[in-house]
């Protein structure tokens, strides 16, 4: 009898602690002076920064503890200045009372990339803009994004650090200075295939900026007062008579864009006259060869109108737009002037609702993705269903997978990240056939990429869930070094 | 009588408009003489006001290939020349340092002033390295570059230049003027591991204390290499409390609060507790942030413990009730003694109640006053206020009677240099005020209170300088004295002080 009491209170008071130590990936020595951090693990959030719940230095010998945390599922981050950051292992459970010792977080040495920024004359160019570049991969296939950027310091220097080995592509352009372009003048200029080894450093990178002449495009919108209009990424707002001007144009073949989203806006510029400003939309083509073009002229008209009528519950409707602008309407479900463009339709349904159809003007809207382009206004009815059911399964051994549900008809997956034991469970799950990938580390843009996608569908766990079903699955784990066999292929 | 008045209209009308002028010169390197290229070169109106008013009043020009540039179109008047360029500091036509205006060009109607050289001194460039006690790189410390000021008539450090230290430690800060400099690194605490010991302020090479900061000599256009700091740490403390409602004890919550000089604070919570971490060893003041309805402040001591229990009494604030007698326009501002401008308040004159004020000394200034009329006395609580300084340290607040004579007096007079900086201030005051000398060396300083004054010239006068009286002082038998009565208008023609005695007096304050 008297055990039982004890042992409740044993269960209480004990305290949670983990302890460990950082090393470096490339020496295994102890790191001193790291910070570690403790996360709160979330499934259903890949790529989303967690919160910190506790976090403690490395001492001389690299050691850390941690104690006094709640049961739960947590992940270990690191970082120390001159090694790459690392944003969390495997997730893994603390129960009541659990001591865990011996965790090992290696981190990586930085490669230092280091340069400056030139021009024509080899002379300095402070404040120059300096972005570093790789390949990503996305639904549409490789491009390059920016991971970092600065601006160059008081001698054009810049350096970058906490690069992961790779090949870069660096972009240099000249500083802002918000004075009217000249007919010449510093353009950007690209340096492609920097290969940073690991903890190898490159220094001495000189990037010159070429002087090239640059031509100028003026143009009218008529009728359209006070619009934005956009041309790659400048942008100009048209003047009482619907004026416009981009400067510094290279020679090359351009598209002007008005944008009667933006457009709207401008009617509550504080200080300004605020006489509605009607939202146009039109664009024009023009092609800059050797000299200023002065007489472009965009026809412009209203843009599309929407509406949205939902059945069956009630939801929040975001539309986001091609360039990734977020429009929503604050609820009320009725967009004016939209361009004449693309729209991924966000449907988020209150609690254990799913989105069963969507359709504009009688027909299914494919994929979510909404196609204004003919410019006829209409509405959009979305039905919603709460007779979803629900996947479940686990991936052996492999915590913090990337676990992927895709759906037979394409679009994207919905996603979570496996549990400390593997475990993952899809809710809200409308009825249909249905493919479970897991990776064990990927960039989930690569996994958009159908190409290379394809190469695992044979890995792929299927399932059929009906309504209000209940469904297991046993997903097989996409090893690292079979991912990293494939991305070596691609084109 | 008609026929002759019709007459003078049409002379007047038949007048052209002044025929325009023009510049061309050339913008070349002080170090090297050769031409400069690429060099902006503009021109602004002359104005007796210090400051520069920094809009061109004609668009900017370029140098061309050999240095030339060509400023045609000008309306005849006054005006300030000046350059600048990348990896140049910008240089006033005339002046012999970098960074100030120089003296006025009168352009004549019709005239074209040729063979303009202006002579840019290249940058100086600090390059350093911030490491931890292990000389590891310390990524993401502030570095400032500072020099010494006087501004505010004591001897205290400003930023000459800023940077921040990149991924692998190192730092460069240029524009830099030649002259001695003192660097200081400090690390976020955001950027530092949660322990019991974090970095902290470390001036070079590893001093916590400015006192015992080593100066880098800066010569012009160096590069100055290896300025390593190696920053210091310290123990540190945490300062926990509660924020209570004064008047009835009850928690005063969503309080901004400051923990002062160290600049940290943040919010209490909705039971008034609060938490500052990371507090190293010092005395500093707990005050409420500024832009609220509340005031209070209360000092702390951190010693070598964690400090517990501050019980943090949150009241109104001191009220102060201006009141102007004999004007009507202007404004009154308000300055907690030795704190910056984002600390000022200001109020038109008419109804001006200061509210929420913290219990220290605020520096009161009138500004805008009709012209001609001086401040003749301040009252505060019905005693007189000395040094434009009142003390609210006992916490309450009261009426504060400001009053203005319209009988002030002026001093106007010439000195044999244009654009010089000619300096005004009472025989047994501190406070000088500045101007700057016209085209032909004539100058002007209305709406003086009568008195005794001093009036001295300067070929050109650092901002700071011109306001530290021991600095003046030891030129006080080049002064010249002249006593303005009420609406008195009196003449000076005081001596100018040449650069050179500027800098050999200068040098003899550090």
């Amino acid at each position: 009898m008297r055990s039982v009491p004890l042992l409740v209170a044993a269960v209480c008071h004990a305290e949670t602690a983990l302890s460990g130590v950082v090393v470096s990936a490339s020496t295994g020595l102890p790191l001193k002076n790291a910070t570690v951090s403790l996360k709160r693990f979330a499934a259903a959030t890949p790529g989303l920064e967690l919160p910190t719940v506790a976090s403690a230095a490395t001492d001389f010998e690299g050691r850390f503890a941690l104690a006094g945390v709640e049961p739960g599922s947590y992940q270990l981050a690191a970082r120390k200045p001159g090694y790459v950051v690392d944003r969390g292992g495997s997730p893994f459970a603390l129960a009541g009372g659990d001591t865990k010792s011996g965790f090992v977080v290696k981190l990586t040495p930085q490669s230092i990339l280091a340069g400056s920024v030139l021009d024509e004359d080899g002379e300095a160019v402070p404040r120059a803009h300096v972005a570093v570049r790789r390949a990503v991969y996305t639904a549409a296939g490789r491009t390059l994004a920016t991971i970092e950027q600065a601006a160059a310091l008081a001698d054009g220097s810049f350096v970058f650090g906490a690069l992961p080995p790779g090949r870069y592509t660096i972009l240099a352009s000249p500083p802002q200075t918000g004075k009217p372009p000249a007919r010449e003048m510093l353009v950007e200029t690209e340096v492609a295939d920097v290969v940073l080894t690991p903890g190898g450093d490159l220094r001495g990178l000189k990037i010159k900026l070429r002087m090239a002449r640059v031509f100028r495009a003026r143009g009218r919108v008529p009728g359209g007062a006070n619009l934005i209009v956009h041309c790659g990424e400048r942008s100009s707002a048209t003047d009482g008579e619907g004026r416009f001007e981009f400067g510094g144009l290279l020679p090359g073949v351009y598209t002007a864009t008005t944008d009667p989203t933006l457009s709207k806006h401008l009617q509550f510029r504080p200080g300004k006259e605020s006489r509605p400003v009607q939202p146009l939309f039109g664009s024009a083509t023009f092609t800059v060869s050797n000299a200023d073009i002065d007489d472009l002229v965009i026809r412009a008209r209203r843009g599309v109108d929407l509406t949205a009528v939902i059945a069956g519950g009630r939801a929040n409707i975001t539309l986001e737009r091609d360039d990734g602008m977020m429009l929503w309407d604050a609820g009320k479900n009725a967009w004016t002037g939209l361009a004449p463009d693309r729209y991924l339709v966000h449907v988020m349904p209150a609690d254990r609702y799913y989105v069963k159809s969507i359709e504009f003007g009688g027909f299914p809207v494919e994929s979510s993705m909404l196609d204004l382009t003919a410019g006829t206004s209409g509405q959009l009815r979305i039905e919603l269903a709460h007779d979803g059911g629900l996947i479940a399964g686990a991936v052996p051994d492999a915590p913090g997978a990337l676990v992927q549900l895709w759906t037979a008809a394409g679009g994207p997956p919905r996603e979570l990240l496996a549990g400390p034991r593997g475990e993952f469970l899809f809710d809200v799950v409308p009825p249909g056939d249905y493919r479970v990938l897991a990776w064990e580390a990927v960039d989930p843009g690569l996994t958009r990429y159908a190409l290379f996608r394809s190469r695992f569908e044979g890995s792929a766990a299927t399932v059929h869930v009906g309504e209000r079903g209940q469904e297991r699955v046993a997903a097989k784990l996409i090893a690292r070094e079979a991912i990293a066999a494939e991305i070596a292929k691609l084109p | 009588m008609r026929f002759l008045l019709l007459l003078t209209a049409a002379v007047c009308f038949a007048q052209p408009a002044p025929e325009k002028s023009a510049l061309t010169g050339r913008v070349v390197s002080a170090a090297t003489g050769a031409p400069l290229k690429k060099a902006t070169v503009w021109l602004e109106k002359f104005s007796s006001e210090r400051g520069v008013n920094n809009a061109p009043s004609v668009p900017e020009v370029i140098t061309d290939a050999e240095g030339r540039f060509h400023i045609p179109g000008v309306e005849p008047g006054a005006y300030l020349l000046q350059a600048r360029r990348t990896g140049y500091l910008d240089q006033g036509y005339g002046s012999p340092v970098p960074d100030t205006v120089g003296p006025p060009l009168e352009l004549g109607a019709g005239e074209t002033k040729r063979d303009l050289v202006l002579k840019l001194m290249p940058q100086s460039l600090v390059y350093g390295k911030i490491v931890d006690e292990d000389n590891d790189p310390a990524p993401g410390a502030q570095v400032a570059v500072l020099r010494v000021s006087y501004a505010g008539g004591h001897r205290h450090l400003v930023d000459a230049g800023m940077s921040e230290s990149q991924d692998d430690g190192s730092f460069v800060v240029g524009n830099l003027k030649p002259g001695r400099y003192y660097v200081s690194a400090f690390l976020p605490n955001m950027s530092q591991p949660p322990s019991s010991e974090r970095h902290i302020k470390t001036f070079y090479p590893s001093a916590a204390d400015a006192a015992d900061a080593q100066p880098v000599e800066v010569a012009a256009g160096a590069e100055v290499r290896g300025v390593a700091i190696r920053l210091r740490k310290s123990r540190v403390f945490r300062v926990r409390g509660r924020a209570v409602i004064a008047a009835d004890s009850t928690p005063a919550a969503e309080v901004s609060f400051l923990l002062q000089p160290l600049g940290r604070g943040g919010k209490t919570f909705q039971d008034g507790r609060f938490e500052i971490e990371a507090v190293p060893p010092g005395s500093y003041w707990l005050e409420t942030a500024p832009q609220q309805v509340v005031a209070a402040r209360i000092p702390i001591t951190v010693a070598e413990n964690d400090v517990e229990g501050v019980v943090f009494p949150i009241g109104n604030g001191a009220m102060v009730d201006c009141k102007v007698r004999g004007a009507d326009t202007g404004s009154i501002a308000l300055t907690p003694v030795g704190r910056g401008a984002d600390s000022r308040f200001e109020l038109q004159i008419g109804g001006a109640r200061f509210y929420h004020l913290l219990p220290v000394a605020y520096e009161i200034d009138v500004n805008g006053l009709p012209k001609g009329s001086y401040v003749k006395g301040i009252t505060f609580q019905g005693r007189p206020v000395v040094d434009w300084t009142v003390d609210l340290s006992a916490g309450s607040g009261g009426d504060l009677i400001v009053e203005v004579s319209p009988d002030a007096g002026e001093v106007s007079g010439k000195i044999d240099q244009p654009g010089a900086v000619v300096q005004i201030w009472p025989a047994d005051g501190a406070t000088a005020r500045s101007t700057r000398s016209g085209p032909h060396g004539e100058f002007r300083f209305d709406s003086l209170p009568p008195g005794d004054y001093r009036v001295l010239a300067w070929q050109d006068l650092d901002d700071d300088l011109a306001q530290y009286a021991p600095f003046r002082a030891a030129f006080s038998a080049d002064a010249s004295s002249v006593h303005v009565g009420e609406r008195g208008h009196e003449r000076a023609e005081p001596r100018t002080i040449a650069l050179d005695a500027i800098a050999a007096e200068a040098a003899k304050l550090k």
